[in-house]
């Protein structure tokens, strides 16, 4: 797996680019084929040698004092090389120690080093080096190598430090303390080489930045003295001979180009495989959004059943190749008004079976087989603007988490008066009074003050209210309440339910309970479904089962309620992210 | 407000901390600045009477005093070359640099936003293929070597554009091009990954059981919460725009703080090299105060105090 990541084809091509750099850097001397800094002004402004007026012994033509471009732009590799990875040495060292102090002991240390840094910060890079070469008399590559190192300590310190502050938290960090290792052995033989990868790749990144300031500073004339050749002082020299020799300047720009690419290109193959929360071309997460299966008839059987559920399958691929069927051949109905519970551990598929209804399957998921009608119209494979319109006044869900499930940058009371505006022909004012009607029907004392608030300001079991708020918003006929109460604590949770239970009574809706808990499924349903790996075990009336369960492992859930009555519920982050 | 108060106190604390290190970075690098002032032989009479001039005979704290007290009643010294306050210089180059830094900003963000929602609204689809390794280009490309490019092939090839000079609406085109090339790729990969980490949350999810349309989600619910972070890199990059204002400066002979400072430079104008520097590290911590302000005000957490 690996393997096959840093294999890829633009890590490859950035590899062997590096690769040519560094020959060149090292071997200029006999890769070269005439001296850098010879001129001679016969052959001044030369063109490419294919090009007319071109001569073979100057591949790429020569500058405005005869000397051999292609010359210039091998021995400026090595310049543009040594003067990066010193720099880049000099300043991952002392930045990584430097972030290793500050975030090991905190206090005052962790104060004054990151106030320096934010100074530092608080300074365009390239100003700082700029003000630094402004007065010194000769630049040799030492000098530029210290300035450069100087301006850049700053972002390996901050980098590791925040990653220490993770580390040191941790609970090998916390053992190794507890069996009384030193600071210095901690902090060196543990928590160093945990932040080391991220360490490298910035240093790698950092190398090609160092390496374009380098050609900046020689650009505007505060690089390297002469003779040594930079590549930004052959893009100078080119500059002033624009009109004339676009080849001084082309071929210059080029090798910096191709270089800084090449090294971002390592660094970006390496972050994939050591942390890709680094990778300069970013993390593809897959994205909720379904698409259409296939299409289907929407006919519409007579006196059809609220939700028909027929041999419904979802299939889920593996990374290591094949699928995994989280939902196999999975059929129920729900009338209106009726109360079905779905229980099962997690990775039962029960949530995966609510999110298909829903129509909010993942993408990676697929159905690969079955029907879903609602009141006889089938939605697998209906067109996502059918689909929203469906969604939020026929069917609705509430999710397990509400502290994450509510947007974070919206007041409560927008989210609900959007869910109406959505499906129904009411004014902004009239939405807004019949979101406070619907706070108030969840039996929130204070609705204006809800509803102007944002979701982190109230309490779990408001904000619960509020999700329990949005969806009844446009009173569906269908209702999937998945762990509707497990993030929240007991009291809580049977306050909720209790209100859920009677306003689901009033409105007459039909609903499906999502819980691994059978104790909650016991209270609430008329009906249920167990299920387990993807398939369901058992089925019929709630009253029966609980009472005289048949297949083992609804005998083994019955008695794990027995065992956890009273206490806690275990928590269940449901099957949404990790299917199978 | 009370937010805003301590922000306010860091920037001040910023901005001295910076007028200490400035100062003391030209005072404790080797090399007199006096000497490079005259030419190579001359005698010591006269480097004397030149230091004597910049200050630099005194003791090194009685010189922090006099710079320190001059700065806080705006005295930055006397220009060598132009022989005028060095405030009054810097402001005076500096709208034109503020005039090209904005809207090089301005049109970066005109075309990174949506191009990185373009690109996280399909991942791995071709617009978000392409636009990773455009960002990965522009990354990649020294800014400078884009400028003089254009020059070479739309001032002096087709002679369409102007290579010089800030005289009208047109010279803009070029210099912004330059100026945004870089930013344009670091900016949408932000958005874009932004994009893609709002998506994956659970609001979306919400959002979706309510029936909102695809692309509202993209626009509203998640836009707003990519907007946070968008916003924290928009702040870290005015301090590149300002730095590559040196360079762009330069190549199209804009008039602005860059180039005054690159010929202070040249002409070892050192009070001006300072008061650039100074210039620009306020200019520098008082727009991260506006983007702290703004990010307040995208992030409810932060303006209600919940969270720093």
């Amino acid at each position: 797996m690996i393997r096959n990541r840093l294999l890829r084809p633009e890590v490859l091509i950035g590899l062997s680019l590096v690769a040519i750099l560094l020959a060149c850097a090292m071997f200029a001397d006999w890769i070269a084929p005439h001296n850098p800094t010879r001129m001679a002004p016969t052959v001044k402004y030369l063109p490419p040698m294919w090009l007319e007026g071109g001569d073979p012994r100057f591949f790429l033509g020569t500058d405005q004092l005869g000397r051999d471009v292609l010359s210039r732009l091998i021995h400026g590799a090595r310049t543009s090389l040594t003067i990066g990875i010193s720099a880049v040495a000099i300043a991952a060292t002392f930045g990584v120690i430097v972030g290793l102090v500050a975030g090991y002991f905190r206090g005052w240390i962790d104060t004054v080093i990151m106030r320096l840094a934010d100074i530092q910060l608080a300074f365009p890079f390239i100003l700082l080096a700029l003000s630094i070469l402004s007065v010194t008399s000769t630049k040799s590559a030492l000098t530029i190598i210290v300035v450069l190192a100087v301006a850049d300590w700053v972002i390996h310190a901050r980098v590791v430090r925040s990653r220490i502050l993770v580390e040191r938290e941790k609970e090998y960090v916390r053992s190794a303390r507890a069996l009384g290792a030193s600071d210095l052995r901690i902090m060196f033989l543990y928590v160093l080489p945990a932040v080391l990868p991220t360490a490298i790749i910035i240093a790698l990144i950092e190398l090609a930045v160092l390496m374009l300031v380098e050609s900046i500073l020689s650009f505007i004339g505060l690089g390297i003295d002469p003779p040594a050749v930079s590549w930004g002082t052959a893009l100078a020299d080119g500059r002033r001979s624009l009109a004339n020799a676009w080849w001084m300047l082309f071929f210059p720009g080029m090798a910096i180009f191709l270089a800084v690419l090449a090294i971002n290109l390592v660094a970006d193959g390496l972050a994939d495989v050591l942390d890709p929360r680094l990778k300069l071309s970013g993390i593809v997460r897959r994205v909720l959004r379904s698409k259409s299966a296939r299409e289907t008839d929407t006919a519409v059987v007579e006196h059809p059943p609220l939700l028909a559920v027929d041999n419904l399958s979802v299939e889920f691929p593996l990374e290591a190749g094949g699928t995994v069927n989280a939902v196999k051949n999975v059929s129920f109905t729900l009338r209106t008004g009726e109360r079905l519970g779905i229980v099962g551990e997690s990775g039962s598929g029960k949530t995966v079976t609510a999110m298909t209804v829903m129509g909010l399957l993942d993408t990676a998921g697929r159905i690969s087989g079955g029907s879903v009608r609602l009141k006889g119209r089938d939605l697998i494979g209906l067109e996502e603007s059918k689909l929203n319109r469906l969604r939020g006044s026929g069917m609705a869900m509430i999710f397990q988490d509400a502290s994450t499930a509510l947007n974070p940058v919206f007041r409560v009371g927008w989210q609900i008066e959007e869910a109406i505006l959505l499906h129904q022909p009411v004014s902004r004012t009239e939405a807004r009074r019949m979101a406070l009607d619907l706070l108030r029907m969840v039996n929130i004392a204070e609705p204006e003050r809800v509803a102007g608030s944002y979701p982190f300001e109230i309490s779990g079991g408001m904000q619960q209210r509020a999700m329990i708020a949005i969806a009844l918003s446009c009173r569906p006929d269908l209702l999937l309440a998945d762990e509707p109460t497990t993030a929240l604590d007991v009291t809580t949770q049977a306050q909720i339910l209790r209100e859920l239970d009677a306003l689901i009574a009033r409105l007459g809706t039909g609903v499906i309970l999502i819980s691994h808990d059978l104790g909650v499924i016991a209270e609430f349903t008329d009906r249920v479904l167990v299920m387990k790996d993807g398939e369901v075990v058992e089925s019929g009336k709630t009253a029966d089962i609980v009472t005289a369960p048949r297949h083992p492992y609804t005998q083994q859930l019955l008695a794990a309620v027995r065992k956890l009555e009273g206490e806690e519920p275990v928590t269940e982050r449901a099957l949404v992210h990790s299917p199978g | 407000m009370r937010f805003l108060l301590r922000r306010a106190a860091q920037a001040l604390f910023v901005i001295f901390g910076v007028a200490c290190v400035t100062f003391f970075v030209l005072r404790l690098v080797p090399g007199d600045p006096a000497r490079l002032m005259v030419p190579p032989g001359s005698s010591e009479q006269v480097v004397q009477a030149i230091r004597i001039r910049l200050g630099t005979n005194l003791p090194l704290l009685e010189q922090f005093w006099v710079y320190m007290s001059g700065l806080v009643q705006g005295d930055l010294g006397i220009s060598f070359r132009y022989e005028r306050p060095v405030l009054e210089l810097v402001l005076t180059f500096f709208p034109a640099t503020l005039a090209l830094g904005g809207v090089a900003m301005l049109f970066s963000i005109l075309v990174a936003v949506p191009l990185g929602i373009a690109a996280a609204a399909k991942p791995g689809g071709l617009t978000d293929r392409l636009v990773l390794v455009l960002a990965m280009a522009g990354q990649s490309l020294p800014n400078f070597w884009i400028g003089v490019m254009l020059v070479l092939f739309f001032s002096i090839q087709l002679q369409w554009l102007p290579a010089i000079g800030n005289d009208n609406a047109v010279s803009y085109i070029l210099p912004v091009l330059t100026l945004s090339a870089v930013l344009i790729a670091t900016l949408v990969r932000t958005v874009r990954q932004a994009m893609l980490e709002a998506l994956a949350e659970d609001y979306v999810r919400t959002a979706r059981a309510k029936g909102v349309p695809w692309r509202r989600i993209l626009f509203v619910h998640a836009l707003k919460n990519a907007a946070i972070p968008l916003v924290t890199v928009i702040g870290l990059q005015i301090g590149f725009v300002l730095g590559g204002a040196f360079v762009v400066e330069l190549i199209f002979n804009w008039p602005g703080v860059g180039l005054l400072a690159l010929q202070a430079i040249a002409t070892r104008d050192f009070p001006v090299v300072q008061g650039v520097v100074m210039l620009v590290a306020v200019v520098f911590v008082v727009a991260n105060l506006l983007v702290d302000i703004a990010y307040a005000y995208l992030n409810p957490r932060v303006r209600l105090g919940v969270e720093q």
